[in-house]
This record gives C-alpha cells, sequence and structure tokens, in this order.
C-alpha cells in the first residue's frame, strides 16, 4: 500500500494547478513505462533490494 | 543539495515536473515523469518538450551546455518525489547505453549528496547490488533511507 504525504509545503518545486490539468489522464512516455513494466514483470524487485542491501552487509562485516 | 538547479514546476500530485534548460541553444522545455509500474515501484522518465512530448530523452542532443545542471534539477524533484511518496522505489535507466553511462558518471558525481538521503543500487545482469562507482550498470534504483 502507498503512502502518499499531502504535497503541500512537502516539495522545493512549485505546486501547479495548470500542470495538474495539463497532464490529467494522459499517458506520458508510454514506451518507457512498457519497458519499465517489462523489465520488473516476474520479479520481486523489493526482495532483490533486500537482497542486495544484506549482501552489503555481509561484505562490509 | 547546494548544486545550482533550475526551478521546477509539479502537478498536485507530484509525478509530473516541468522546468526550462536555458543556453545557448535558447531555452528547451524539460519533463520528468515518475510513471508508477506496480506496488510501491516507480519509473523515473525524463526528456524534451517541444510542443508535443518526445520520448527521446538525449541530452546530448539538446547539447544546451547545462547537462550538470538539468541532471541536478532532475535529482532535485526525486527529493521532492519521496516527500509525497515515501517507501516507495524508483527505477532509472537511460534510453541508450551512453545516455545509462552519462546517468551513471553524474549519479557517482552526486553520490555524497545522494547518499546522506537516499539508497543507490545498481542493476547488471538482472542482478541488482548496491551502487559502486565505476560499474557498468544497465538500470538504477532509488530509494529513501529510512531515519
Amino acid at each position: 500500500m502507498l503512502k502518499k504525504s499531502p504535497i503541500k509545503s512537502k516539495t522545493q518545486a512549485m505546486v501547479d494547478k495548470m500542470l495538474t490539468e495539463k497532464y490529467k489522464d494522459k499517458v506520458l512516455f508510454p514506451e518507457k513505462l512498457k519497458w519499465a513494466k517489462e523489465h520488473v514483470q516476474g520479479r520481486d524487485i523489493n526482495k532483490e533490494i533486500e537482497e542486495a542491501l544484506k549482501k552489503e552487509k555481509i561484505t562490509k562485516a | 543539495m547546494n548544486l545550482e538547479r533550475y526551478d521546477t514546476k509539479v502537478t498536485e500530485d507530484a509525478l509530473t515536473f516541468e522546468f526550462t534548460s536555458i543556453g545557448p541553444k535558447g531555452e528547451i522545455h524539460k519533463i520528468v515523469v515518475y510513471q508508477h509500474i506496480e506496488g510501491n515501484i516507480f519509473n523515473l522518465a525524463f526528456g524534451d518538450l517541444n510542443g508535443e512530448i518526445r520520448s527521446i530523452d538525449d541530452l546530448i542532443v539538446s547539447d544546451n551546455k547545462d547537462t550538470e545542471k538539468v541532471l541536478a534539477t532532475v535529482a532535485s524533484t526525486i527529493f521532492d518525489f519521496f516527500s509525497v511518496y515515501s517507501g516507495t522505489l524508483v527505477l532509472a535507466k537511460g534510453s541508450t547505453h551512453s545516455r545509462t553511462r552519462l546517468y551513471r558518471r553524474y549519479l557517482t558525481i552526486f553520490l555524497e549528496y545522494i547518499d546522506q538521503e537516499f539508497l543507490l543500487f545498481g542493476e547488471l545482469d538482472e542482478e541488482i547490488e548496491r551502487f559502486e562507482s565505476g560499474k557498468d550498470y544497465t538500470a538504477f534504483y532509488i530509494s529513501k533511507k529510512i531515519k
């Protein structure tokens, strides 16, 4: 479950309602999105990240 | 991060950012998008905006003599993204091998800053490891450190 905080005062960028409207319901960079979905498909990336951290701890110990 | 960067605008969902690169080739509008892939994983996509959204994120083509400032600006959006979407993981890959290498070079330059707040990982042959300078990674993952 994604945890989303309120954006106001959280970002350095200026929140722009017009930008929200401009990109509303638009799929940007569809080919990149397709690549990314295929790249993680069938993998447990979070588990791989955990393993990478474990491996780092072992290597540093 | 104290590196020079451009001012950015962001959508209310903190997923789409715009800024303008200014250099010898004039003003080039840039867009940074965090695309939800699945679960807590997002993909970072970045490119030029010339009337319509281009799929090519090639700074060499833009060549506005401000690569470091542009990439520092993209990096600043990561701070903004994670300030809203905690517990997520961001995947980043260039559109070409040379583009990915350029990202790696700048990630190495920014590593000191990145390391303070984030965990950076590199992927080689579909194997993810903690980022190390000098390795020819094909993709990168970034998560925020839990303090």
